[in-house]
This record gives C-alpha cells, sequence and structure tokens, in this order.
C-alpha cells in the first residue's frame, strides 16, 4: 500500500515535470523573430502593405562589453502586402525566417494615405489578436509609414526604441502627443469626441542622415485623417485636455519688447465645462498653470512686482493664444472635436445631448468657446537679474 | 453520512466569494445589461437588495431544516415531483460547471495559447476537479481558505496598479437614463449569485449550523461579493469609458494588460492567471461536487464515490458539447436568458419548497 503511494507520487511529478515544461504554444527565444514596430500603408490597388521592424537579438551587445556585435544594423526589416492586415501579416512568414512575435511591439505606424482613408480597418488587428499589446503607441507618417521604420535611430540600436523614446520625452516641449492603443481606441468609440493621434516625420541632420522627428498632431474625423495641429496648436490641444507637462513658452521681456524671455511650464491642469442658457451652448476652458523663469535674453530686473506680474499677464495671453489657435484650426478649418467637448456637455446636459448628438459636427464648430487662464510665475531660478555687460 | 468533513463559516464565505469573482474577472457581463452605459456600476451596487430577496427562500429554507440540503428536501416533502425537481437541480449544477469550465478553456484558448486544443485545458482542470471532489469538501474548504486572499489581493493589486489610467469624468453623467434601467439591470444582475445553492447545499456541513451563522454567512458574502464587482466595474469603466469597455471580450483581463508603471510594472498577465485560475478551479470543482452530493442523495446512496468519474465524463462532454463558440457562450449568459433560467433554480423551487413546508407544517419545529 505504502509502496503504491510513493509510485502514484512519483507518476506525478514525473507527469508534471513533463507537462508543466511545455504545450503546443511552447515557443523559445530563437524561434520567434520580435516586431519591435510595424508601418501599415495601403497600397495603390487598396491592398494592406505592412512592414515590421524586427529585433536581432545577436546584434544588441550588452551594455559595457565595447565592441561587440558586428556593426551590423540590430534590426531586419520585412514587408509584405495582403488583402487585409492579419493576411499580410502572416504572408510575412514566408520571408522572415521565423515567426512574428508581437508582445514587444512599441509602435505601429500608419502611413498618411492610409490614415487619410480610414484607420479604424486597420488597427482593429492590433486590439483583436491577443499578442500585440493595448499600450503600443498609435503614430501617424508624414508621407510613408515604412519609410519612418526603414529610418534607423541615432542613440539607440533598434529604431522602435527611438521611436518610444521620443513619445516619452514629448513632455518636454509638450508640443507633441503621444497616444496609446487603448487611449486612441477610447477616443474613437467614445461619443462626441473626435481622436488624434502623433506625427513624426524624418528630417535630414546635419550629417546629411535621415533623422525621426515628432512633428504636429494627426487629428482624425472619425477614423480618417483630416489635418495636422501644428507645434504651438499642439500645445493649444494639450492645455485644454490638461495633459500639457512641462515646455517652454517664450514671450517678449517688459520694457524691453525686443528681447526674449523664457519661461519653464513646471505644472498645468485644466477645467472644461459647458452651460446651456438660452438655448446657447457655451463651452469654458479653465486652464490653470504654474511656471518658473527659465531664462532672460534681455536684461534688467524682470524681479519687481510691476515686470513679474507683466510677466505672469504675458504667459497667460500666449497660452491663451496657443488655444485659440487650436480651437481655430479644430473649428473652422476641420470641424472636429478632438477637445471632447461634446462629452463635457453630455457629461453636464445627457438630456439635451441626446438631441444634439446626430448634428454635433454642425453645431461643433458654432460652439463660443470661453478661455480663461490662471498663469503664475513662481522662481527665479540661481540668479535674480541678467547682468547688464558695462 | 454522505460527507464527513465539516467547513468553518470562513471557509464557505471563501468559497462563495471565490466562486462567484471568477465572472467578474473575465466576462464581465453586467458591462452589456441595461443601463449599458456608465451607470452599470450603480446597477451593480444596487443589486445586493433584489439578491437578497431573490436569495431569500433558498435561506430560509436552510434555516428551516438545518439538518438537510435542498435535494433531501425535495426527497422529504414532495415525493414524485420532487424526485424531478432534484433531478433538474442535478443538472442545474453540472451545467453551472460545464459553463465555468468552457469559460476558462475559452480564455485560456482565446488569450493565452491560441493553437493548443480546448480540449486540453478542459480535462486538464477536470482532472484536478475529479481529485478535489474525491478528496471531498473540507479539502475544497481548505483550499479556499488559501486561494481566497490571493484572488482578492489580486484584484485590489491590479486595480490600484491602473488607477493612474483612470478617469472619473468617464462616469458622468450618472444616471443619463434615469432610474429605470439602474433598477432594471440591478435586476437582471442579481439572479448571478447561482452561489447561494451552494449555501442550501452546503449548509448542513457547517461546523455551527446556527441559524445567525448562515445569516451571517450570506451577509458577508454579499459585502465582499457587491464591493469587489463595484470596484472592477469602476476601475474598468474609468480606465476605458463604458463604451471600449463593453467592446472588450475580457474586460478585466485587458486591465491587467495595460498596467505599465516606469516601464517596470507591466506585463503583469499572470496576475491575471494566478487569481483566476484557482477560482475557476474552485467554482467548477464546487459545483461539479454539487452534483455528485445531490444525485446520491437523491437515490440514497450509501457513498457518492462511484459517482464522481461518470458525472466527470459528462461534465466535460457538456462543456464542449453545449456551444460552439465562445460567441455561443456569451449569448446564453446574457442576461435575457440567464436571468430567467437561474431564477427558476435560485428562486423558484425554494420558495415552492418553502412554501410547501410552510402549508404542510412540515420542519422548522424548534430553531
Amino acid at each position: 500500500m505504502k509502496n503504491r503511494r510513493w509510485f502514484c507520487g512519483l507518476a506525478v511529478l514525473l507527469l508534471l515535470a513533463v507537462l508543466a515544461a511545455g504545450c503546443w504554444n511552447r515557443r523559445e527565444m530563437d524561434t520567434l523573430a520580435t516586431v519591435a514596430a510595424a508601418a501599415i500603408d495601403r497600397e495603390e490597388d487598396g491592398s494592406v502593405r505592412i512592414t515590421v521592424q524586427v529585433v536581432k537579438p545577436g546584434e544588441i551587445e550588452a551594455p559595457g562589453q565595447g565592441g561587440g556585435g558586428s556593426g551590423q544594423p540590430a534590426v531586419a526589416l520585412f514587408s509584405s502586402t495582403g488583402a487585409t492586415v492579419f493576411e499580410a501579416v502572416r504572408s510575412m512568414a514566408r520571408q522572415s525566417e521565423r515567426k512574428l512575435y508581437w508582445p514587444h511591439c512599441k509602435a505601429v505606424v500608419f502611413g498618411e494615405e492610409a490614415a487619410r482613408a480610414g484607420i479604424a480597418p486597420l488597427r482593429d488587428f492590433f486590439e483583436r489578436d491577443h499578442e500585440p499589446r493595448e499600450t503600443l503607441w498609435v503614430l501617424v507618417a508624414k508621407g510613408k509609414a515604412r519609410d519612418i521604420i526603414t529610418a534607423e535611430g541615432q542613440l539607440e540600436k533598434i529604431s522602435a526604441d527611438s521611436i518610444g523614446n521620443l513619445i516619452k520625452a514629448r513632455t518636454a516641449t509638450s508640443q507633441a502627443v503621444g497616444v496609446r492603443l487603448f487611449e486612441f481606441e477610447k477616443m474613437l468609440a467614445g461619443e462626441g469626441r473626435d481622436p488624434f493621434a502623433t506625427g513624426i516625420e524624418l528630417v535630414t541632420g546635419p550629417d546629411g542622415k535621415k533623422r525621426l522627428r515628432l512633428t504636429d498632431t494627426a487629428v482624425f474625423r472619425k477614423d480618417g485623417l483630416v489635418g495636422w495641429l501644428g507645434a504651438d496648436e499642439t500645445r493649444g490641444l494639450l492645455w485644454v485636455l490638461g495633459k500639457v507637462q512641462s515646455g517652454i513658452i517664450v514671450v517678449s521681456s517688459p520694457g524691453e519688447e525686443s528681447s526674449r524671455v523664457s519661461l519653464e511650464i513646471i505644472r498645468a491642469s485644466s477645467k472644461l465645462s459647458s452651460e446651456i442658457k438660452d438655448g446657447i451652448l457655451t463651452i469654458t476652458v479653465e486652464v490653470q498653470e504654474e511656471g518658473n523663469l527659465g531664462e532672460q535674453m534681455a536684461f534688467g530686473d524682470v524681479t519687481g512686482p510691476e515686470a513679474w506680474a507683466s510677466l505672469e499677464k504675458r504667459k497667460a495671453e500666449v497660452i491663451e493664444r496657443e488655444i485659440r489657435a487650436a480651437l481655430r484650426q479644430a473649428q473652422e478649418e476641420w470641424g472636429v472635436d478632438i477637445f471632447g467637448f461634446g462629452e463635457a456637455v453630455r457629461r453636464k446636459y445627457p438630456r439635451e445631448w441626446r438631441e444634439m448628438k446626430d448634428e454635433w459636427r454642425e453645431i461643433f464648430p458654432t460652439v463660443t468657446v470661453e478661455v480663461k487662464v490662471k498663469a503664475k510665475l513662481r522662481r527665479v531660478g540661481l540668479v535674480q537679474k541678467n547682468n547688464l555687460p558695462r | 453520512m454522505l460527507e464527513g468533513g465539516r467547513i468553518t463559516a470562513r471557509q464557505l464565505i471563501f468559497i462563495l466569494v471565490i466562486s462567484r469573482l471568477t465572472v467578474p474577472t473575465t466576462s464581465l457581463p453586467v458591462l452589456v445589461s441595461p443601463p449599458a452605459n456608465q451607470d452599470v456600476w450603480l446597477a451593480g451596487l444596487l443589486s445586493v437588495i433584489p439578491t437578497m430577496v431573490m436569495a431569500a427562500p433558498a435561506v430560509l429554507l436552510a434555516l428551516r431544516f438545518p439538518g438537510l440540503t435542498i435535494i433531501q428536501c425535495c426527497r422529504l416533502f414532495m415525493g414524485k415531483a420532487g424526485l424531478v425537481i432534484g433531478l433538474l437541480y442535478i443538472w442545474f449544477f453540472l451545467h453551472n460547471a460545464a459553463i465555468s469550465l468552457r469559460l476558462s478553456g475559452e480564455c485560456m484558448t482565446s488569450v493565452y495559447m491560441p493553437e493548443t486544443p480546448l480540449v486540453v485545458f478542459l480535462l486538464g482542470v477536470a482532472v484536478i476537479c475529479v481529485s478535489a471532489v474525491r478528496n471531498g469538501l473540507e479539502v475544497m474548504a481548505r483550499l479556499a481558505d488559501m486561494l481566497c486572499p490571493m484572488v482578492v489581493g489580486g484584484i485590489i493589486l491590479v486595480i490600484g496598479l491602473v488607477l493612474k489610467e483612470a478617469d472619473v469624468q468617464a462616469l458622468q453623467p450618472v444616471l443619463e437614463d434615469g432610474l429605470g434601467p439602474v433598477f432594471h439591470g440591478a435586476f437582471t444582475t442579481s439572479p448571478r449569485l447561482v452561489e447561494v445553492l451552494i449555501l442550501s447545499m452546503v449548509a448542513p456541513y457547517l461546523n455551527d449550523p446556527k441559524p445567525r451563522r448562515i445569516i451571517w454567512i450570506m451577509a458577508w458574502t454579499l459585502g465582499i461579493l457587491t464591493i469587489m464587482f463595484v470596484a472592477i466595474i469602476l476601475a474598468v469603466i474609468m480606465v476605458f469609458g463604458a463604451s471600449q469597455a463593453q467592446n472588450y471580450t475580457f474586460p478585466f483581463l485587458s486591465l491587467n494588460r495595460i498596467v505599465s508603471i516606469a516601464d517596470i510594472i507591466e506585463r503583469i498577465d499572470a496576475i491575471h492567471l494566478v487569481m483566476w485560475v484557482p477560482g475557476i478551479f474552485i467554482k467548477v470543482s464546487v459545483f461539479y461536487y454539487l452534483a455528485v452530493l445531490g444525485l446520491s442523495q437523491l437515490l440514497n446512496l450509501r457513498t457518492y464515490r462511484p459517482l464522481i468519474l461518470p458525472m466527470g465524463a459528462l461534465l466535460v462532454v457538456l462543456s464542449v458539447w453545449l456551444f460552439d463558440s465562445l460567441v455561443a457562450l456569451y449569448q446564453f449568459t446574457q442576461y435575457q436568458i440567464w436571468t430567467p433560467y437561474a431564477l427558476v433554480f435560485i428562486t423558484g423551487f425554494p420558495l415552492l419548497l418553502w412554501v410547501v413546508a410552510l402549508v404542510t407544517k412540515k420542519g422548522g419545529v424548534r430553531q
């Protein structure tokens, strides 16, 4: 009896050792092609072209070893076409040597033309399939997306990491947005809001090589690209959304109008409210900002109470100007509600919203928007004034 | 005695809680039941009242016949009709176990191992369940003791980790469609607490089956469940927004997948598995056990052991055979079908039994 129990226990253990170590979907690192980023373009015949950047593990040396790797690019590039995204992805198997593995895909870049035609059909695969993460970055290229993916990073061996780093560094200027797939999805699915995504383009560096640069914000009507918000307008959008984290605001120096002063944004928040009075809808955007004096190219003392207050006022004006610029483009040029004003109306006036929502695209451009900015200046830095050279 | 084991009140609470939490951590069907917008959390919160009302007959019955399971009650004073009701209950228990088993397999094949045949997961879980049922109630109860903190802790941890993505404004407007749909939703959500039937089957095996104890168990279970339930709904809606949350097949899993804190704490899908696989396992084995126990009580067997393997085979076959696809499974668990179906067993039959007992003056002589 005791022997039998021992035997059973042993059998179970052995069985576990066999079963627990793997199953149908066992995949070893060296059988996978880890996708770092993907680009999606539409071909002229309407088919989908996918270009992927696959990490070559052998070419990434461990830090500190120096000289490792063979100087070869750390990524391999593959491209294929198909009638659908998934078909194109699968047909990559005929050339990629290993099976594409998506969980580490950092970013998906959509080509400008593909985006104009609508990206909702193109992004479903990334939502539905279990391998790509909901947290990947959504970008729109100016031009072809494949050019972005094939460009080399300068500091990073894998240019997908460059893209990720650029998006993370967006907060330094707040002049670019960062949108993850689930956030894009939320904007797309929500009532009374149009989505936007990060724009990316190639620029020529001082050495003549191509560089990646985050650029204007891609603005969509429903899921189709309608235009690009410039740098200032992008910050205007972020002010309204309360997503400005840092950045530089340049104003002219009080008393010395031709010279400039840089004010650093430290923190900002916003409040969006709506009001219907006598059948007229007004949206109020209240922005609160706090910052420091970052640089003074003018001379003289701006730390006096009058000049200080004047700086604060100028800063508030700049902020309002940026917001107005974004509003003007969104309302007058495109009629797309990237700010979520419709959502704000729905939050407060659900009943009125029900009547409005079908005509929201016509109503939105005519909505009066009040902008109230409270800008504070807190600190001066390590010196008080910029010495005038004598 | 068919079942020699005795369990404590806490263990029973834990079984009920784990078993119930497997649903909101996978499909979270409440998101699409009325009012089907950002107000569903209110429906979830209010559902505690109809749940109490609907669970009342089963609890009253358990109080009136402290030493008897609901199947034994059927046999005691319902005659031939009792036999039929008993058989229906056994079907219901088996059906429940099969649905949960299938759901577990579907989630595994959808998300983690799409190329693995479904049956592998079903058999894998079923084999462990057979072993659990062979070992009896006490073993399952002790397991629940161990697993419940893990399950509840895992949910709280995940919600805590995604809080920075949450947007309270997504909950507005509150009561967009008024109170009507919210009450409707509260009603349709409540019969999901089929776990009350575990109570009416297992109450006789409590080490302290005093009436006060049973009410206390129900109160704690409902309290913990409502809090967890509402917390999960709130988190999912605040992070994804109501419309996108409805669109996810496994909303809570998606919540796990977006956790990303300082590039260090991310890709924590495993937490979902850690809390959910044990949950499914407890749920399947408990309902499977109830079916086995119920049938042996109905047939007046001396031991339920001979029934375990045949019933287990039936369970696996049922879970494969019941639904063609995940879509069919979801259609069935939507409130339109599931609510009336479950209501018959949770409230209908217990109420009938209780009324008959009252009229024929059976049981409850002294308490």
